[in-house]
């Protein structure tokens, strides 16, 4: 027994005469109706923006909608990319991210295997004072960080949004030197009879053994940046320095939204994440696994 | 941080020199009726998107555990939308809301509804955001259904044998063991909610009627467009402490209803 | 103003002079502006390069286009200076251009929005560079220019911007629709008292069609944009604001009885008579996607429509004045907008070659190419390319004469944050039917009188 069965009241007692057997199999039906049905809820929103994306612009207001397109226009994607400059902001968002990804890595697990591995002075408050800022909504530094920013004089360019991920994150720190824990302590042992440098043990030793923790970071790094909107607003004006989120907006004029384009647009922006789901998914879902269960 | 404290005592809209101001942007704040509006948007918010999801992602995450087929397809299908989000996301979710065009509107009408102004109506435009974050609720799904597999079987078993009903065993057993997932659902789920900006800033820009405006984004107006950079620090300051102290209640409550299995579970 | 007070023989004779004396005013202007004079683009020193920033919002691609041609233009014949046009999506203008000022780095050149940066703010915070000196140096002629235009711009007796066009509010309809229906469509002629609020309304009723209780074509789009909504009230004789005699705002006039008469008319188009489609966000953009589709016979909003327009293929269509309420009068929401440069630049010289540029008849020329604009230039507005009767609208005309109705909007340095925290979440009850024009309106001015009191 498990316990979704629970969940689902046995019709045992108002039919006595089935079997234990086809109780199950009709609870197992039930079940699947219901999930089925909750599957083409979740895809209906997706579909529906496959469905625009390929309308003419009448038949996008028309009434009934339709959901095939009377007129499949896979112009609309070419006009998608051409009436923005799609690839520029494309590379933009890729540059973005690709940086972002080693920064955080970089310092993410320097700093967790710091808290993990090696003993200092005044490690344990610092940990306490990292977890602190755990709760510290990344906003409320957004203003200083501007103005500092502006001193700097590096709006309008990209440092504001990757050089500040070279300093980590509280949260993935975290994640990531809960999973350094678990490793045997024997191995550093190992490796400083053998004349390993702390830096040794860390880029030799530990880091070939976190590769999961670290394709964790990598994956939502990867997922926060793409789909970072209030940063790159603040920061970029240079339309030639926009991301794939700024590029978007441009799709609403002044009186009218092409919604077929902006659609096709919407799509082809979240394609990476999509395909990146279904090549790492089983590491997506260890890695939210971690976070809610282990944590 | 402290230069952000620090920018909450003054007056400064980055053309013309700070001034020291004292406490009273946080005076102001008291009186300015969009800052209890915002907070009020946003607690809304997270008090009832965040339970709705909770809820609807452990019934799932039990259904799931029903040691079905195409278990895998499930929960890839069901986990896909909420690993999508930001601009793309938002301005899907605008389209599918359209009044007259929308998706839902035309679904309704199928029906004989004619369906609300969803994002124009102010009595409708948060519940619509709040109908747009369920979404997300595979992420939770994906959590429980871990969570749930590692309750050791022995547990139903002993009660079975007891003559448990279903609805006992949830509630005596799964339940239980599942609170301190919950209790980490529930946090984090907190925090985000009271960092919502996007989706009010694309979707509706606050309104109508400020029904959305969500308090983020009432410090992003502050800083960004109105230039009151240290108004907009104490607000952020504020929202600090607004987090802490719910975090802190939680935690506090969590001594009554979570459940600490040994000493191999600490939250 | 002691500026203006020098004669531009001055200049012209004794240039050096010229220099020293305004030199001697800067602390009147930005401190970085140099004396003006000379010829346009000739203050680039040799070899040096400048880049002028331009920045501009997407109102449509017609407007991006034109704009492309004068940042080429003006690079190739000022050699050294290349101007550098920087579009940005329309809803994320205002924030931008506040934040590229709020950041020290402000345009050279820009589209200045007068909603957004009240003339006055402008004015005391000297954000913009003050043009009068360069006006009087060059001997720039600005009487082809609508004079209430071009006084949009001027605050204190100087000059913050010049006119790019000077807007208003026009129906827009769908001939074809007219013609099926047997209706007489609005009139041309902005005089013309016959066609009013009545005859507007019973014409929307013979235009709708419906299948069953849903309606498959509107009448009439609300067009909720400011703009749009106090063309009705200034038709009725209503108001926004009371004013004193300086053209300052003093209090809200929303409660006036002939203001909640033309609010309680917008609204009764879509709950009572249900000739509009409730709001969405179409009709929150303007729109135009279901003009052009055919689904609404008629809206109300700007010339710059015409540029999306005039590849409909499926229909005819044309444009007409707004109906008249109880005013004497009709009025509507415009005034357009401008062109100026950021205070601070660092080639003031060239900025103002650049402006001088964008505001010649050519320039509003190339806009009316696009049909991207209603010009604010007599000669231009007047012109046969404008009135070109082979290109829709026919009565492009109405746009014209409609230049003589504009109704500026207040003038008040707290009118943004009136605007948007007071007037606009107030009329979303209003649009979503949630109370009625009497109720929204009392509050807006219950409101936003505090802040009027200010100044």
């Amino acid at each position: 027994m498990t316990a979704a069965n629970n969940t689902l009241r046995t019709p045992a007692r108002s039919e006595p005469r089935m079997t234990r057997r086809q109780r199950t199999l009709l609870q197992k039906t039930a079940i699947h109706l219901v999930l089925l049905a909750g599957v083409v809820l979740m895809f209906i929103p997706l579909v529906w923006t496959i469905s625009t994306s390929l309308k003419s612009p009448g038949e996008v207001y028309l009434f009934p909608p339709t959901w095939i397109p009377n007129e499949i226009m896979w112009s609309n994607y070419y006009r998608a990319v051409t009436a923005i400059p799609f690839f520029l902001y494309l590379w933009n968002t890729v540059l973005i991210t690709a940086i972002s990804i080693v920064g955080k890595v970089i310092s993410i697990t320097l700093v967790a295997f710091a808290f993990a591995r090696l003993r200092w002075w005044g490690r344990d408050v610092m940990f306490i004072v990292m977890l602190a800022t755990m709760m510290l909504p990344p906003h409320i530094t957004l203003i200083p960080q501007f103005i500092m920013f502006k001193w700097l004089g590096w709006i309008d360019t990209f440092l504001p949004l990757i050089v500040p991920t070279f300093f980590g994150g509280p949260y993935l720190t975290f994640l990531v030197r809960q999973y350094l824990l678990a490793i045997p302590r024997e191995l550093d042992d190992a490796a400083r009879i053998d004349g390993c440098s702390d830096f040794g043990l860390y880029w030799r030793i530990i880091m070939p053994l976190a590769k999961p923790a670290i394709l964790i970071v990598v994956i939502f790094v990867f997922n926060g940046t793409w789909n970072e909107f209030l940063l790159p607003l603040i920061y970029l004006h240079n339309p030639d320095l926009f991301t794939l989120a700024l590029g978007l907006r441009m799709f609403q004029g002044e009186a009218s939204t092409s919604w077929n384009l902006l659609m096709a647009a919407s799509l082809l922006s979240m394609l990476p994440v999509i395909i990146l789901f279904f090549v790492t998914q089983r590491h997506f879902i260890q890695g939210i696994v971690f976070t809610g269960v282990k944590a | 941080m402290l230069a952000s404290l620090v920018m909450a005592f003054t007056n400064w809209d980055l053309i013309t020199d700070p001034t020291y101001v004292g406490a009273q942007n946080f005076v102001t704040m008291f009186n300015d009726n969009l800052v209890w509006k915002s907070l009020q948007v946003t607690t809304t918010y997270a008090l009832v998107s965040v339970p709705l999801q909770i809820a609807l992602g452990l019934g799932l995450a039990l259904l799931l555990n029903a040691n079905i087929r195409m278990l895998r397809f499930y929960r890839t299908a069901f986990y896909l939308p909420s690993v999508l989000s930001g601009v793309a996301v938002a301005l899907l979710w605008r389209w599918l809301f359209s009044t007259e065009f929308g998706l839902f509107n035309a679904m309704l009408a199928n029906i004989g509804i004619r369906g609300p102004s969803w994002l124009g109506d102010p009595q409708w435009a948060l519940p619509s955001l709040v109908l747009m974050s369920l979404w997300g609720v595979g992420a939770g799904t994906i959590i429980y259904l871990a969570g749930l597999q590692g309750i050791p079987t022995d547990l139903y078993e002993a009660a079975e044998v007891d003559g448990a009903s279903s609805w006992v065993r949830f509630w005596n057993i799964t339940l239980p063991m599942m609170t301190p997932v919950l209790f980490f659902t529930l946090v984090t789920g907190f925090i985000a909610a009271l960092q919502v900006f996007t989706q009010a800033f694309i979707m509706t820009s606050g309104g109508p009627n400020n029904a959305t405006l969500f308090y983020l984004l009432y410090i992003y107006r502050n800083a960004f467009e109105y230039f009151r950079m240290g108004y907009a620090s104490a607000l952020a300051w504020v929202l600090f402490v607004y987090i802490l102290v719910l975090t802190l209640i939680v935690q506090r409550s969590s001594r009554y209803w979570v459940y600490y299995e040994g000493d191999d579970r600490k939250g | 103003m002691p500026e203006q007070k020098l004669s531009r023989r001055d200049f012209l004779r004794n240039s050096a002079i010229a220099a020293f004396v305004v030199g001697g005013l800067a602390a009147c202007a930005p401190a970085v502006q140099p004396a003006p004079g000379g010829e346009q683009g000739a203050a680039a020193p040799a070899g040096e390069a400048v880049t002028l920033t331009f920045v501009c919002d997407i109102i449509n691609e017609g407007h991006v286009k034109v704009r492309d041609k004068w940042a080429q233009e003006f690079s190739e014949q000022n050699p050294g200076v290349t101007v550098q046009h920087q579009p940005t999506a329309n809803a994320d203008y205002n924030t931008k251009i506040q934040t590229l000022f709020a950041a020290g780095t402000p345009p050279d050149i820009y589209r200045y929005l007068q909603e957004i940066t009240p003339i006055i703010t402008v004015s005391q915070k000297a954000l913009h560079l003050q043009l009068d000196d360069y006006i009087a140096a060059d001997d720039y002629d600005l009487s082809d220019f609508r004079p209430d235009a071009i006084k949009l711009y001027q605050w204190d007796g100087k000059t913050f911007a010049l006119p790019r066009d000077y807007g208003n509010q026009n129906l827009f309809y769908n001939v074809d629709i007219f013609e099926e229906a047997g209706v007489e469509p609005p009139p041309v002629d902005w005089e013309d008292t016959s066609f009013t609020f009545e005859v507007f309304l019973d014409m929307l009723q013979r235009l709708v069609k419906r299948e069953g209780d849903r309606v498959t074509q509107w009448g009439f789009l609300v067009n909720r944009g400011q703009r749009p909504w106090a063309s009705w009230v200034y038709s009725n004789g209503g108001a926004l604001v009371h004013k004193d005699d300086s053209g300052v705002a003093t209090d809200s006039a929303m409660a006036d009885e002939a203001t909640v008469e033309a609010l309680q008319f917008l609204q009764d188009l879509m709950y009572k008579h249900e000739v509009s489609p409730r709001p969405d966000l179409e009709s929150e953009l303007g729109g135009v996607e279901l003009f052009s589709t055919g689904r609404v016979a008629v809206m109300l909003t700007n010339p710059s429509a015409v540029n999306q327009f005039r590849p409909i293929e499926a229909f005819r269509w044309d444009v007409g004045t707004i109906p008249i309420g109880k005013a004497a009068r009709r009025g509507t929401g415009g005034g357009g907008t401008g062109w100026a440069s950021g205070a601070g630049t660092k080639h003031p010289q060239e900025a103002w070659g650049f402006l001088k540029h964008i505001t010649s008849a050519q320039a509003e020329l190339d806009e009316v190419s696009v049909g991207a604009t209603t010009p604010s230039r007599v000669s231009v507005v007047t012109s046969e390319a404008f009135l070109d009767p082979n290109l829709p609208p026919k009565n492009a005309k109405g746009f014209a004469q409609a230049q003589e109705f504009v109704v500026r909007d207040p003038v008040h340095v707290n009118w943004p944050e009136i605007t948007q925290r007071i007037y606009s979440p107030n009329m979303d009850l209003l649009w979503s039917g949630t109370e009625d024009a009497a109720t929204v309106a009392a509050r807006i001015k219950q409101e936003s009188d505090p802040l009027f009191a200010q100044s």
